[in-house]
């Protein structure tokens, strides 16, 4: 059995890590509820902006934070054309048509990215990378806090965005009933257009705060789409608020597990309390999704 | 007085099945036209076909606009709007938050603000509740809500799919009274009912549609008092 | 001989012809480099072939047979190393093994009748748990995986020193695959997947059971994909959970099939026959000039452009060609099929269906208000009742569909109100659907052969399917897909359908809606003429001057309360009728 102070820096570990996947998460909540597409190429485009982040900081020597803020309205051009060509003839298919698609897209960005950066672990040059407080013996990575706190910040402000502003309403009325929307007045195209455009530039930001402290290869992107996919599952399909909570409790799941188990098969254990949650909770967490 | 909506010979189906067979429909501006028949006649896919949500074969025009081949948020925006049969509210949205996507299809927010007091003025229980979430709503609230967000849209033209489905009598009542209200001030309504004899109190002029087609027309009195009418539909 | 002969599908010959030529032409000319290359084409193709019978033919699509595959693998090589179990054995007890994986991991999604999604999503994590779970386990070599026995040379050891003995074997379990599985899709056991695949509520309606149908296609497929775990193992000698359960597995075997034609006879042999080579071809060309996942990336964009360019896949950009999808055969009336299908046993209680108080409650909504009514053996009871009475609600209880919130439903002294359709079906209960086109796959004669198909005690179910189809005036299109038919051909189709599960009550969901007054009038003839053969009818009806002229008795609903039943007449003169149905003032 594992100490106390074990598990106290696991529990804090797996809240650092998982304020990361709830970003992630929302943003694919969000790119669900409007165009109802499950994008299994979510984490594949993540590591596209990590890779990014990677480049710029070698090459020119910006701060991972510095680079995701350029690479952002890079990631949020390669949404649209990605929408324009890839997610829009799928729209309204089969879910599994849906998914069958991304995955291949999925397949062809590691492959890519395989052929461009080698297999080889890639990281980032930072001044701050080692930095850490010591709290009652619980280590916390100042790389960690800050990327947890910006998460929690930009989860935040996409709330405030989508329930105070009117263009907020629209997107949450298109996500509810896209028909009713489009009676409405609301140009739906651009709607979707707009919001997966703006989730795949969000991305940015967690790919430079994951690149503070964590690496990348050409299978981060694989593991990244199948965590946020198994966060959002989680959550409730579409359910923002479930995503966010979903992504604080996979965090949480995985760091625990690691530590109580201390053996290769613990990532089973995330993935078991996943299957149950599909099973028993096929609404998500707070019941409020669509049906998986 | 001037046309405000013209079909022509307006045939569409799903697949190879064709539910409209070529239907010949006006309205001109002021007017309360009726559009009657049992389940499956048509009515709600005539409706789809002007709301821009269905492709179909022959003529549709509404005021300059052609609707075939255009959005529905342009059909919306140039002010035929329609309220679908069972409502469909924004379930998770409040009641004001629903209104204001009704007021998309107003491009000024200043426009959008005074078009809200209006519809609080004709619906005063939608401004009492206007920050509940609207799926918790009853029926007949929801009903308002759905014809309040799309009079929001200051629509010249407004469609209605069956507004007295699955409501108390009661509740009708009130909401024919309501529209009675909005048609004084010069609306023009396209209103599809199966209800024939609540329908025919307050339209001008009605057709009944059956199989497809249009095999009747006429004043709302000629409607009431036809052989036709009353065997198909009052089964006397 | 010819009647065992023509159960296969012709394309299939062809094919077990190509694939033994091809082995013999292989051993022959080839070295042994292009020959490992030809036993991973096989393997691919035997996979596909494996996975289609759940994902394309049953429409369940599994993200983790990578599960099974790893299983077969892991048991032959573990009990080989460790008990010196000759691994031909093992593979049969990896196959055992992986079929009782996946009766459990499809119990709950299939009898709860959760989305596809779900499944697939569920097939998925299983894959993962053993993933990781294996790498844990340290008697199964942990992540650094497992060396296969390489002691012993006999066959009964698996371990052939030529890579063409692998080729024969590999090429042997393609050729049985496919044999059982043609076999499978042009027998009943075919028209009842794709029946379930087409639409699960109207098979269920005939009788089949969904549960059992994808839960033994599931099983079936996780127990020939393990066998090519096993055999891979054997054959690479070598074992490690990336390689077994990776999802790369899951995805190459999805993406291949995907290509080829998921759901087709020949799509899974297509896929891989025509990517794989020139994959391996681009491995191989690049691996002597540097390296490179190019030939992934090939795999990748072939995937997408087929998706957005041929969502059937190539098999559906060659049917133009005249290559068909691999569907099943029904035999040619060998007489002329009997004009009206023997009568129905008509005896039995007089009251044929009793409900007593029947209530259902969504939330706070209640639909349908204690609803008392009898039906009698040979009657036409109508229900009606304007839009939102709650008429679709009671017709969904009394077939099954939808669970009372409190009352009975007796039908012939039975209580149904608890079962399943396809049980309510079994019992002599049949329904129509008001959305009459629900086997997008199936022509007219398949629709209703597969709902005699499913009835056990037939003794020529197709010549009773054809006679039905020429009651229902139906004969002429019989070859027609059922997309295709008119509204009123349609709802014919539909009576049919239910006719053929041989009902003693037949219940109709507002078949005359959308009819023109020449049909609806045909229409009446025909509900008259199904009650002149001894079944009762039940009829759900907007319209309200047919079912006066049709019905003996009629029940009136309003708001989810019955405010009426008795004759027409009655019913025509009560005045709560005339005030909630009529609007009160006519």
């Amino acid at each position: 059995m594992p100490s106390a102070d074990l598990l106290l820096q696991a529990v804090v570990s797996g809240i650092l890590a998982g304020g990361v996947y709830s970003l992630v998460a929302v943003s694919l909540a969000l790119v669900f509820g409007v165009m109802r597409v499950l994008n299994f190429a979510h984490g594949d485009l993540l590591m596209i902006a990590m890779y990014g982040v990677v480049v710029l900081n070698r090459e020119f020597g910006l701060s991972p934070y510095v680079a995701a803020l350029v690479i952002l309205p890079l990631m949020g051009l390669l949404g649209m054309l990605l929408f324009q060509f890839l997610i829009k003839p799928v729209l309204g298919s089969s879910p599994l048509t849906q998914a069958q698609l991304t995955i291949g897209l999925s397949f062809v960005i590691q492959s890519l990215l395989l052929i461009v950066f080698g297999a080889d672990l890639l990281n980032t040059n930072t001044s701050f990378g080692d930095l850490s407080y010591h709290f009652h013996g619980v280590v916390i990575g100042v790389p960690q806090l800050i990327g947890f706190v910006v998460s929690l910040l930009v989860c935040g402000l996409l709330s405030a965005f989508l329930t105070m502003t009117e263009i907020g309403h629209r997107i949450r009325a298109t996500s509810q009933d896209p028909t009713m929307a489009w009676l409405c007045g609301v140009d739906i195209k651009r709607t979707q257009l707009m919001v997966f455009a703006g989730c795949i530039a969000i991305l940015a930001i967690p790919a430079g705060c994951l690149m503070t402290f964590s690496y990348v290869t050409p299978s981060t992107g694989i593991r990244l789409s199948l965590l946020s996919l198994l966060v959002v599952v989680l959550g409730g399909l579409g359910d923002l608020r479930g995503a966010f909570v979903g992504g604080l409790i996979i965090g949480l799941v995985e760091s625990l597990a690691a530590a109580l188990l201390n053996n290769p098969a613990s990532p089973s254990l995330t993935y078991l309390v996943f299957g149950a949650a599909l099973l028993f909770r096929p609404k998500g967490l707070f019941g409020r999704g669509s049906n998986a | 007085m001037s046309r405000m909506l013209r079909v022509s010979n307006m045939t569409a189906g799903y697949g190879t099945l064709p539910v409209l067979r070529g239907v010949d429909l006006e309205v001109t501006t002021g007017e309360v036209v009726a559009v009657l028949g049992t389940n499956g006649a048509g009515k709600s896919t005539l409706l789809r076909c002007l709301a821009g949500l269905l492709p179909f074969s022959g003529e549709a025009a509404f005021l300059d606009l052609t609707i075939k081949g255009s959005a529905p948020h342009v059909i919306a925006r140039r002010g035929f709007i329609q309220v679908p049969e069972a409502r469909h509210i924004f379930p998770d949205l409040t009641v004001l938050e629903n209104l204001l996507v009704g007021g998309t299809a107003l491009p000024k927010r200043s426009d959008r603000l005074r078009v809200l007091d209006d519809v609080f003025a004709l619906f005063p229980i939608l401004a009492q509740r206007r920050s509940q979430q609207a799926g918790t709503m009853s029926g007949g609230q929801q009903q308002m809500l759905a014809i309040g967000r799309a009079l929001m849209g200051k629509p010249k033209l407004l469609a209605l799919d069956e507004p007295s489905l699955g409501l108390a009598p009661l509740i009708v009542l009130e909401l024919y009274e309501a529209l009675r209200r909005l048609i004084d001030t010069g609306l023009t309504v396209l209103l599809v009912e199966q209800d024939v004899s609540v329908a025919l109190k307050i339209a001008n002029r009605a057709c009944i549609l059956e199989g497809g087609r249009v095999v009747l027309q006429g004043s709302a009195a000629e409607l009431r008092n036809s052989p036709h009418v009353r065997e198909q539909y009052f089964g006397a | 001989m010819s009647a065992v002969l023509s159960r296969f599908d012709r394309q299939l010959v062809v094919w077990i012809a190509v694939i033994a030529l091809a082995t013999a032409l292989l051993l022959a000319f080839s070295g042994p480099y292009t020959i490992s290359i030809a036993v991973g084409l096989f393997t691919w193709m035997y996979l596909c072939v494996a996975w289609n019978m759940i994902g394309g033919i049953v429409g369940q699509v599994s993200f983790g047979h990578a599960a099974f595959f790893g299983i077969g693998g892991y048991v032959s090589t573990y009990l080989a190393t460790s008990y010196g179990i000759s691994p031909w054995a093992g593979m049969f007890v990896g196959g055992t093994i992986a079929a009782v994986a996946a009766a459990a991991v499809g119990y709950l999604p299939f009898r709860w009748n959760l989305s596809p999604l779900v499944f697939a999503l569920l097939t998925l994590a299983f894959a993962y748990v053993l993933e990781f779970g294996v790498g844990g386990i340290r008697a199964l070599g942990g992540t650094n995986g497992l060396y296969a026995k390489t002691i012993g040379t006999s066959f009964w050891d698996f371990r052939f020193v030529e890579p063409g003995a692998f080729l024969v074997v590999i090429a042997v379990m393609l050729c049985l695959l496919l044999l059982v599985v043609s076999v499978i899709y042009t027998g009943r056991t075919g028209f009842f997947w794709r029946a379930v695949h087409d639409n699960q509520a109207a098979a269920s309606a005939m009788g089949l059971n969904p549960f059992s149908i994808k839960q033994r296609a599931f099983v079936l497929s996780a127990f020939a994909t393990a066998l090519a775990g096993s055999f891979q193992a054997q054959f690479v000698g070598f074992i490690d959970p990336v390689s077994m359960f990776g999802i790369e597995i899951t995805i190459f075997i999805l993406l291949f099939t995907v290509i080829g034609g998921a759901g087709t006879l020949i799509g899974p042999l297509l896929g891989p026959a025509l990517l794989f080579p020139v994959g391996e071809s681009i491995r191989v060309y690049l691996q002597d000039h540097g390296g490179g996942a190019l030939h992934h990336m090939l795999y990748g964009v072939v995937l997408v452009a087929v998706i957005l360019l041929w969502p059937g896949g190539i098999v559906a950009g060659l049917s133009r060609f005249g290559v068909s999808r691999g569907r099943l055969r029904l035999p040619k009336p060998a007489v002329a099929p009997q004009r009206s299908p023997a009568a129905v046993a008509t005896t039995g209680p007089e009251n044929i269906l009793q409900v007593r108080g029947l209530r259902k409650a969504f939330g706070g909504l209640i639909a349908v208000k204690d609803a008392t009514f009898d039906v009698k053996r040979g009657e036409i009871f109508g229900v009606i009742g304007p839009n939102g009475a709650g008429k679709t609600t009671l017709f969904s209880m009394l077939g099954g569909f939808a669970r009372p919130t409190s009352g009975t439903i007796v039908f012939e002294g039975r209580e149904t109100q608890t079962l399943a359709p396809f049980e309510v079906c079994r019992l002599g209960l049949a329904r129509t659907f008001q959305i009459a086109q629900p086997f997008a796959s199936l022509s007219v004669r398949e629709v209703v052969a597969a709902a005699a198909l499913a009835q056990d005690d037939l003794d020529d179910p197709v010549a009773f399917a054809d006679g039905i189809i020429a009651q229902m005036a139906l004969s002429a299109r019989c070859d027609v897909k059922s997309a295709d038919l008119t509204l009123a051909e349609q709802r014919r189709l539909e009576i049919a359908r239910a006719l053929a599960t041989r009902p003693r009550l037949i219940l109709l969901d507002e078949i005359l809606g959308g009819l023109t007054p020449r049909e609806a009038d045909e229409a009446i003839e025909n509900i008259r003429r199904i009650r002149e053969i001894g079944v009762t009818v039940l009829v759900i009806e907007h319209m309200v001057r047919a079912v006066m002229a049709l019905c003996d008795r009629i029940f009136v609903l309003d708001a989810g309360e019955p405010i009426s039943l008795g004759t027409p007449e009655e019913v025509r003169r009560d005045k709560r009728v005339i005030e909630a149905y009529l609007g009160g003032s006519a």
